[in-house]
């Protein structure tokens, strides 16, 4: 059912207005129509009383009239004055009657026709009674005999008698019609009741439709709008069409709802903005500063927007960064305290200022104005630990702007962001800085010791060589100890050789970029065991090889070099007496695939666990031949791959490294190393 | 002339190298001659017979340069770089000896066309049988261009 769009337009207020008066209306129709009855009856009931009063008047006024002819017959037959009484009571009593007749009847002319012609007959009857009254007295009878033998008197009585008969029918058939009348009405009452009892009802109906549509019906649908709002849907048209309040309300909230999702997105958009300007590339802080400046104007949709970063040691402001053009022409250039008061009032107080037409100061020089052209101006403040330490200035240069209460929250908001990504910028450059400065001293370090390593191998290598020399060219002119100690001398040599040249080793690993390839450590493990096949037969060892492992992504160098490094040393460190037993194999753990090279020579106490792999700690071994640095590479290598070095061992039941290196399926198809800029 | 009577050219920067170098090929009972210069620059002069070597022989172009790589004023790399390109002297075996075992030198020294690469072993006796090897097989069994 649709309303009429008159209706539709109508206020809340007159659509109430409009459902009362349909009920009120027949009601008060029935009640004019029942007064009316009520009228009608009490018309009849007057009408009533006027018939009665009127017949005991025509009543009277008849036996006045008859009062008069038997007066005047006693008077004449009997010659006595006695028998006049009551024919001067009836005249006296007639005027009173007669008038009180004609009120009764003073509008209606027919009836106060009949009574004055009622009237005349009685005075004419009166006035002849009174001079045949007056002849009589004065002796002469015969008129007034003659008047009674002619029968007039009676004659003149009957015809009053008629008139007022006549007159009383009349008002009879008066009462008649008004009766009548008064029973139409009741009657028109009764089906008048019962036609406005339907009425009402429906009109009741009808209200409450007109009700349910235009008050309740929106009602329940701004609620419902309100509710998917309230649990985060926002809806875009709410169907309440009417121009009414709720119209409006429907279309406030509309507008509502499309300004928060608006300011939702524009917060969503201003949290990616903050992880994106936050994010440190290879620009470094100037390139943090440059997205803070471009992001801040395209937030706000302003063409000019300049961070500036106010320089305590010369008390001025610096342009970190500038939107757009602006960037090159002002970025790192100074700006005076004195022409920029506005940004300078921000540093100082921390709270935002906004000016919406700077044309109107006063200031005889304001640098965003006077040289940049700014019309309006938005500056909030950068704020550090130790207060602002900086403003974001937002100046639109091509027309005047006025920034709302929002637009300057937001801003504040995304000016905390900003802060935030200054900061860790400018301490990621430094702690960079620093750690450059590290990296250049341990490299100079490094190459020192390696540089100084080599210089002492040649010594070291002289010596062996000249006490070989000295055993081969002067043997025999020596005595046995003199020879036992040049002997001693040239293994010395020799150790320190070895030494440095493992020392060597350790340092360069990672020094020199490497290849990485697919490697099978059954193969290479395999090569190994060649290798050290004669300590292995000294030693009337055994070495397992497990048949298959996966293939693994490193230098195939660096495997061999761990591997013979944990081989050699699980030979060496045999229990006296029993030989020794070394597996080279692997487990798969839950996510990663570990290699193993198990002894079952002495052990290792758990304390030395850690220790075993630093540099030159060969735990009190100093019968065994080593250098005590081929753990040291191992680690190293293995670290140079992030993969995990470590031992588990129980004293006297030999001992397990463990080693993770990565898979070559791990690796596959991804770059090692990616360069920045190359194609 | 015989090739074994042509003379070995030791390039080596320090002296005791040198004279134990000279020693392990007299130990080895190898006739030849051995020549020995302290860097690069003197064996380039040696061999282009230049400065102090302007008397040189022609019959004196060595038969194997044994070459060490750390040395002032010329090292060993920049000594490859000026020989190897050299039509008359590029023939000449270069046995590179010296204490680094470092894969980068042992590649470098190839790739400038090095012949051999030999660690200094550290024991006189070994000296000599490498002294020995490297005569047998640079000078007598390696054949160069007689011209």
């Amino acid at each position: 059912m649709r309303f009429p769009l008159l209706v539709s337009r109508l206020s809340v207020h007159r659509k109430v207005v409009l459902i009362l008066a349909f009920i009120v209306l027949p009601v008060v129709g029935m009640m004019v129509l029942y007064l009316n009855t009520l009228r009608q009856s009490l018309a009849v009931q007057e009408e009533v009383d006027r018939l009665l009063e009127i017949q005991v008047q025509t009543g009277s006024i008849l036996s006045i009239a008859v009062d008069i002819q038997d007066g005047f017959r006693g008077f004449v037959l009997v010659r006595k004055e006695k028998f006049l009484e009551p024919f001067h009571t009836a005249e006296m009593a007639f005027g009173p009657a007669i008038n009180r007749l004609k009120q009764m009847v003073l509008d209606d002319h027919e009836q106060l026709q009949r009574i004055s012609q009622i009237e005349a007959r009685v005075r004419a009857l009166l006035q002849r009674k009174k001079q045949l009254i007056d002849a009589a007295r004065s002796g002469n009878l015969r008129p007034a005999l003659e008047h009674i033998e002619s029968g007039e008197g009676p004659n003149a009585l009957i015809a009053i008698r008629e008139d007022l008969r006549a007159f009383e029918n009349l008002e009879k058939q008066r009462l008649n019609d008004q009766r009548a009348r008064a029973e139409r009405f009741a009657l028109m009452t009764q089906y008048g009741l019962v036609v406005v009892v339907i009425g009402i009802l429906l009109l009741w109906w009808l209200a409450s439709r007109l009700l349910a549509r235009t008050i309740t019906g929106p009602l329940a649908t701004l609620t419902a709008a309100a509710q998917e709002f309230g649990s985060g849907r926002p809806v875009s048209r709410i169907p309440v069409a009417s121009d009414d309040e709720l119209g409006r309300l429907a279309r406030t909230m509309e507008e509502m709802q499309e300004r928060i999702s608006r300011h939702i997105s524009q917060m969503e958009a201003f949290q990616a903005i903050g992880q994106d300007i936050s994010t440190i590339g290879p620009d470094g802080l100037e390139g943090v500063l440059k997205r803070i400046a471009e992001t801040a104007g395209g937030m706000l949709s302003v063409d000019l927007c300049l961070v500036l970063l106010w320089d305590e040691t010369i008390g001025c402001w610096k342009v970190g960064a500038a939107s757009g053009h602006w960037h090159d022409l002002l970025c790192r250039s100074v700006l005076i305290r004195e022409e920029t008061p506005i940004a300078y009032k921000t540093l100082t107080t921390g709270i935002p200022q906004a000016v919406d037409d700077l044309e109107a100061r006063t200031e005889a020089v304001l640098q965003i104005r006077d040289r940049l052209g700014g019309k309006s101006l938005l500056a909030v403040p950068l704020l550090g630990p130790k207060g602002a330490f900086g403003v974001l200035a937002l100046a639109p240069t091509r027309e005047k702007r006025v920034f709302t209460d929002w637009e300057v929250r937001l801003s504040q908001q995304f000016a905390v962001e900003a802060a935030i990504a200054i900061l860790n910028a400018r301490l990621y450059e430094a702690a960079q800085q620093r750690g450059e400065g590290l990296q250049n001293r341990l490299e100079e370090l490094e190459r020192y010791a390696t540089n100084m390593a080599h210089d002492l191998k040649g010594p070291a290598r002289r010596m062996g060589e000249l006490a070989s020399l000295l055993q081969l060219d002067y043997k025999g002119r020596f005595d046995e100890r003199a020879d036992r100690y040049l002997g001693w001398i040239r293994e010395t040599g020799q150790q320190l050789m070895n030494r440095i040249e493992e020392v060597l080793k350790l340092a360069r690993i990672g020094t020199v970029p490497e290849v990485v390839e697919a490697v099978d450590p059954a193969d290479v493990a395999r090569d190994v065991v060649k290798g050290c096949e004669g300590l292995i037969e000294r030693q009337g060892a055994r070495v397992r090889v497990a048949d298959c492992f996966p293939k693994l992504a490193c230098n195939r160098i660096h495997l061999f070099q761990v591997l013979d490094n944990l081989v050699r040393n699980a030979l060496q460190f045999s229990v006296d007496g029993s030989p020794p037993e070394v597996e080279i194999g692997m487990v798969k753990r839950t996510n990663e695939t570990v290699l193993l090279v198990r002894d079952n020579g002495i052990g290792i106490p758990s304390s030395d666990w850690e220790r075993i792999f630093k540099p030159f700690e060969r735990l009190g071994h100093k019968d065994v031949p080593g250098t005590g640095i081929g753990l040291a590479i191992v680690k190293k290598i293995i670290e140079l791959y992030q993969g995990r070095v470590w031992v588990e061992s129980e004293p006297g039941k030999g001992a397990t490294f463990f080693f993770t290196l990565p898979l070559y399926g791990e690796l596959a198809g991804v770059p090692v190393r990616q360069e920045r800029g190359g194609s | 002339m015989d090739r074994r009577r042509k003379p070995i050219l030791v390039v080596e920067d320090d002296p005791l190298d040198r004279e134990m170098i000279e020693l392990a090929f007299k130990r080895a009972a190898i006739e030849s001659p051995v020549v020995t210069v302290s860097d690069g620059q003197e064996a380039l002069d040696y061999l282009q017979a230049l400065g102090q070597y302007r008397e040189r022989r022609p019959e004196d172009l060595p038969a194997v340069i044994v070459l060490d790589l750390a040395m002032p004023r010329m090292d060993g790399f920049e000594f490859l770089r000026r020989v190897k390109p050299t039509p008359d002297l590029a023939p000449i075996p270069v046995v590179v000896l010296t204490t680094s075992e470092f894969d980068r030198d042992l590649s470098q020294s190839y790739a400038l066309r090095a012949n051999s690469c030999i660690t200094k072993p550290g024991d006189f006796e070994r000296l000599v049988e490498i002294a020995r090897a490297v005569h047998e097989y640079w000078c007598e069994i390696n054949q160069v261009p007689k011209g």
